[in-house]
């Protein structure tokens, strides 16, 4: 570290505490005559007010989001509500705009998809919906007419009409714009800001960018409101954020120097935006820029602009002189609304203007949508209330252990769901949860005999909640903290922080234990009024132990049931902790399990069913509150769903009498495609787990993949059959396992485990029994890294993709271990993912000879002659089984057929691409992520689903029978 | 690379090293697999957690990490450790991601009418700048290796200012101090290189 630097850092830390005027003298003083440091002192400490978002929320939250949007697999054909969708008309960080044919009204119209980062929070898109069709509810042929706001799976849209055109910037672009089409231009713009200045709507974005100009040479203005959307959600006023963010966004250019200080935008921002646009279109450059943002942030601010008529002599000096006077730094010096501008250029007289309101273009707005987001939820199901709660009010007193079972649901107002386990009080009166609607998050209580759950206030963000003993407050997590909330209108408390939580139990001592962390930590207590916290579990490292999570108080208060995780199977499952204890590791595990675990008093005696998921299923068994003992023997459980994710409770609890629970839980997961490759017949099988790279058997019956198993944190393998429906694992290891291919008898796969970041010369190729009976012999997995890629007909050797070097080649192995692995391709650029043609004859591989993925294929004896099958780019080539078909992905994943046919001096001759009618098919160019049928029918291939999440809460009286 | 307060350790940085320096291609082969997991879990995290995202997303990339890293005591020193390389592990694999990801949208994607600078791409979106970023980082790594650390557990970590400070056995406010540096000097490097 340099003394410059050190120095800089000094100043800096110094300097950031003071208020802002402070700043300046204490740089001139501490700088003293170092006038390079002070520059960049200065420079920085600008620059740190006004961050604003940048990088603000982790890398992994933006990524996350744009991921989301590609979820929604956008593709021609989909259908978006009312609309088709047609062709693709641009896209970008922010989200899609797609052309759609309105099929009620029989339009076009132009769909645009926003990303759900610029929409995370509703009230800021309730406010966004309101003023982007109140923009349009103008009716004003200078203004794009919104049809609907909408919102699909999560990603909002917008629908307006479809232009025909280009926008302000491309026509700059274009080149020099004669006086007279920049003034008709203005004037479009000035009418549609006009109309909507005075209905107090403020463009505040306005640019070249979303000025469009129409073929019939109308001009609309796009997107008002958007500027709002943008804003950080954090930031009332938005103010000094607004600078921020346009920095981000690169659109500093338009900024009026209020925006750029800070101050909040009116209608006379927008008209210094007009005027930097005409200056644009009169003089062919900007007015400030500079060769950097901050250089343009800085002219907006303190410069004036060139002389106009010095730049372009055509200008007439009236117009030069509303455009001096709409780039005045004072909002007071500027024309004071876009009439009076309107106005002002109309009395220019320019012969060739013409005018510039598209008086065709009008016509009504369509009758809007009412989205789900933006309906408020009180629908309530009133004949589920009445056929249950009604009802109850009188049943419930009478409920005894003895009693028959009584069932009925509870169905959430429209657009609500569970976010949690519905949790029963301690005398079976209430339940609480928390539940998701569009305003967020929230902590509800029901008391049974009511028709309607009660929002409790304060509680945004709530999770995992947990009762008190004695009934009358309820624990949870929220804002990174461990809460209480004393019902019914207590104002909620944070005791301690909880990053990422996993569950908590109030003990009846008033100390509450629980998670304070994800991973890697044990329980902690504290007392229910605060305090210090104490860690009460410890992981044991040497048991593998990852995270104690869900605690369970048990009856006597002083006792509690918890989970622990770990790699090894030996020491995953239920442990028994005591509250009054010091800290200390997990004592004798009580049972194996994969999730937390729910305490069922029974009532009128010591014992209890537990229920928890091990292997997969819902297991319950017998627990004596006194002997503080566990039968030896499980029963499964089947009126509960299985496979929900371990990171989740189990959607169960119950007092004595009264039992809630969630049935429909269909946790994120995969799901694997089958479809017909002319597009038809898709068939589905859903997972709860991520699975990767199917793999069909040789006879077509089974898949075999890898799947990341939740419990164990690792990928495995695992073989379904199609037929069947049955489904087992082929090989459990510690180890990640990847790819894997079968051999051409099918009884065999190989694959290669090992943990890819340690290496230390663990990666092994492994050749299996696809009878799940295990390991046949296992092969030295040459250079860093090797996975196998084909095997060869005769059943004697296997292709390999080898890592040496940073270099990818190309390598085989003979496959029953008798002779050493061989290069096969070896050049110095990447070769890799390699198939034998059927008959042997020839070898398709991926090649980056050029720079980028071709696939390639050349003779099998070697390179002769070699043809480039793809063209422009291609990666995972992979061969129908009779031999007349290449099959190979673009780099968008678009999947492609290649028609292979023999000449008569026995070389091959290829067809060109075909484009195949299926889905693209995601997750990169690595490793072959799809396969097809052995009939040459059928493509399997890997998709991403998400959760639907429970809207119901099932309420059993007298549940015991339940489990019997 | 490997944080101050975990030099003690040589286990930690001998890890660091052979996974920085050899398996550079190696690791390729394990994107798909923390693609697959972030894909899947995208939706979900995002419904979660309006409000406190920073939250989530700590665990988020620990589970990711934790499950392709694999839990190996001997390896793992604390929690320190686990989150140096956790963040580590994210930078690298979101900007592989998003590198690849602004290739592939090169390559594609014509019939366009609508510009597509209409649709702008904030400087922090992950695919436009996560490249960039990622270089700007190392060139602060250069002058100052701390204030890049911070930047890493933070940004790519999604840790707390507490957890940083425990993590590099820093005071909090000097971890305050850090990033207010850290950020307001890629933001000018940024803007500086990335001006229009």
């Amino acid at each position: 570290m340099s003394a410059h630097w050190e120095e800089l850092d000094r100043i800096f830390a110094e300097a950031r505490e003071m208020p802002l005027a402070d700043q300046a003298v204490f740089l001139a003083r501490a700088c003293g005559s170092n006038a390079a440091l002070r520059v960049e002192a200065e420079s920085l400490l600008s620059v740190s007010n006004l961050t604003g978002e940048f990088m603000a929320r982790p890398a992994i939250d933006r990524l996350a989001q744009s991921l989301a949007g590609e979820g929604l697999d956008l593709q021609p054909g989909r259908r978006i509500g009312a609309y088709a969708l047609v062709q693709q008309l641009g896209s970008g960080g922010a989200g899609e705009v797609w052309r759609a044919k309105d099929e009620r009204l029989g339009r076009d119209v132009a769909i645009k998809f926003l990303l759900p980062h610029l929409s995370g929070d509703a009230e800021k898109l309730r406010r966004f919906a309101e003023e982007a069709r109140a923009a349009s509810t103008l009716n004003h042929p200078n203004i794009l007419i919104v049809h609907d706001v909408g919102e699909q799976e999560g990603m909002p849209y917008l629908v307006s009409e479809c232009l025909e055109g280009r926008s302000l910037r491309e026509r700059l672009k274009a080149g020099p714009m004669a006086v007279s089409e920049a003034m008709s231009v203005t004037q479009g713009i000035a009418q549609g800001l006009a109309a909507a200045h005075e209905r107090g709507i403020v463009h505040r974005d306005l640019k070249p960018e979303n000025t469009f100009l129409k073929s019939d040479g109308g001009i609309k203005l796009l997107d008002f409101g958007l500027a709002k959307l943008k804003l950080p959600a954090a930031s009332p006023a938005a103010s000094a954020d607004d600078a921020a963010l346009s920095l981000v966004a690169g659109t500093a250019a338009y900024m009026a120097p209020e925006q750029a200080r800070g101050e909040s935008p009116d209608p006379r921002s927008d008209l210094f935006a007009l005027g930097v646009m005409m200056y644009e279109m009169l003089a062919g450059q900007h007015p400030f820029r500079g060769t950097s943002v901050f250089q343009t942030l800085e002219a907006i601010l303190t410069r004036d602009p060139a002389d106009l008529q010095d730049l372009n002599d055509r200008v007439p000096p009236a117009l030069a002189r509303i455009v001096m006077r709409l780039l005045q730094k004072s909002p007071d010096a500027r024309f004071q609304s876009a009439r009076d501008l309107a106005w002002s250029l109309a009395q220019v007289t320019d012969p060739a203007a013409r005018p510039a309101t598209d008086r065709s273009g009008a016509q009504p707005a369509a009758v809007v949508r009412k989205s789900r987001w933006l309906r408020i939820a009180v629908t309530l199901t009133i004949a589920a209330a009445v056929a249950s709660g009604l009802w109850l009010v009188d049943r419930y007193p009478q409920a005894t252990p003895m009693g028959a079972l009584t069932r009925f649901t509870w169905t959430l107002p429209a657009g609500m769901s569970l976010d949690s386990a519905p949790v029963v009080a301690p005398n079976g009166r209430s339940i609480a949860y928390t539940a998701e609607n569009a305003d967020g998050v929230r902590l509800y209580v029901r008391d049974l005999g009511s028709l309607e759950a009660k929002a409790i206030a304060g509680t945004e963000g709530a999770r995992q909640p947990f009762w008190s003993p004695d009934g009358r407050s309820l624990g949870y997590f929220g804002e990174g903290k461990l809460m209480k909330v004393l019902l019914p209108n207590g104002a909620p408390t944070a005791l301690a922080d909880a990053m990422e939580t996993r569950g908590g139990a109030w003990m009846s001592s008033d100390t509450i234990v629980y998670a304070p962390d994800l991973i890697l930590t044990g329980l902690s207590r504290v007392n229910a009024d605060g305090g210090a916290t104490e860690p009460l579990t410890l992981l044991d490292p040497s048991r593998g132990e990852t995270s104690h999570w869900w605690p369970v108080a048990l009856p006597d208060g002083m006792h509690f049931l918890y989970l622990v995780r770990s790699i090894h199977d030996a020491h995953r499952g239920i442990y028994l902790g005591r509250v009054d204890q010091p800290a200390a590791q997990a004592g004798e595990r009580l049972f194996y399990a994969e999730s937390s675990v729910t305490y069922l008093p029974i009532a009128g005696s010591d014992d209890a069913e537990l229920i928890y998921m091990a292997n997969g299923r819902v297991e319950s068994r017998r627990f004596n509150a006194t002997s503080l003992a566990a039968d030896a023997h499980a029963r499964t459980v089947d009126f509960l769903p299985a496979r929900r994710t371990v990171r989740d409770p189990l959607l169960v609890s119950a007092s004595a009498d009264v039992m809630a629970f969630a049935t429909s839980v269909i946790p994120v997961g995969s799901r694997m495609v089958s479809i017909g490759l002319d597009g038809k017949d898709p068939r589905y099988w859903d997972y709860a787990e991520a699975h990767l790279q199917p793999r069909v058997s040789p006879d077509g019956k089974l898949v075999a993949r890898s799947i990341i198993d939740e419990t164990r944190s690792q990928p495995d393998f695992w073989i379904e059959d199609l037929e069947r429906g049955t489904f087992y694992p082929v090989l459990r290891t510690l180890k990640p396992d990847m790819s894997a291919i079968w051999s051409p008898d099918g009884r065999q796969l190989a694959l290669v485990t090992g943990h890819l970041p340690h290496r230390h010369g663990e990666l092994v190729l492994n050749v299996i029994a696809a009878d799940g009976t295990g390991l046949i012999r296992s092969l030295a997995c040459p250079g860093d890294y090797c996975e196998p890629s084909d095997w060869s007909r005769d059943g004697s050797t296997l292709l390999l993709t080898v890592l040496e070097s940073e270099n990818w080649n190309v390598w085989t192995v003979p496959a029953d271990g008798s002779g050493a692995a061989r290069p096969l391709l070896a050049a110095d650029f990447n070769e890799k993912d390699a198939r034998w043609s059927p008959d042997g004859r020839w070898l398709a591989y991926v090649s980056e000879e050029a720079g980028h993925p071709e696939v390639l294929v050349h003779s099998a004896t070697g390179p002769a002659r070699r043809y480039v099958i793809s063209g422009e780019g291609g990666v995972q080539p992979v061969w129908r089984r009779d031999g007349k078909l290449l099959y190979f992905l673009t780099l968008e994943g678009q999947l492609r057929g290649v028609a292979v046919g023999q000449r008569i001096n026995g070389e091959p001759a290829f067809g060109l691409p075909t484009k195949l009618d299926v889905p693209t098919i995601g997750f990169g160019h690595w490793g072959t992520q799809y396969d097809i049928s052995p009939d040459g029918r059928r493509i399997y291939f890997m998709q991403n689903t998400q959760e639907a999440a429970p809207q119901e809460i099932q309420i059993a009286i007298n549940w015991r029978t339940l489990l019997d | 690379m490997a944080p101050d307060a975990q030099s003690t350790s040589g286990d930690v940085t001998g890890l660091l090293k052979v996974w920085s320096e050899g398996d550079e291609r190696a690791f390729d082969r394990l994107i798909p697999l923390v693609y697959a997991e972030l894909h899947r879990m995208a939706h979900r995290y995002l419904a979660r957690e309006r409000g406190d995202v920073s939250m989530q997303a700590t665990g988020l990339v620990n589970e990711i990490c934790l499950r392709l890293l694999g839990w190996d005591p001997v390896h793992w020193q604390n929690r320190g450790h686990f989150f140096g390389v956790s963040a580590q592990m994210m930078r690298r694999v979101l900007v592989d991601i998003a590198r690849r990801r602004q290739a592939g949208r090169r390559g594609g994607r014509s019939a366009v009418h609508i510009p597509v600078e209409e649709l702008e791409i904030p400087a922090d979106s992950p695919d436009a700048d996560l490249v960039a970023l990622d270089e700007a980082l190392q060139e602060l790594a250069a002058n100052d290796a701390r204030k890049a650390q911070v930047v890493e557990l933070k940004f790519f970590g999604g840790l707390s200012m507490e957890d940083i400070a425990r993590t590099l056995n820093i005071s909090l406010r000097t971890v305050h101090n850090d990033w207010a540096f850290a950020r307001a000097w890629l933001y000018r490097s940024l803007a500086d290189g990335g001006s229009r």
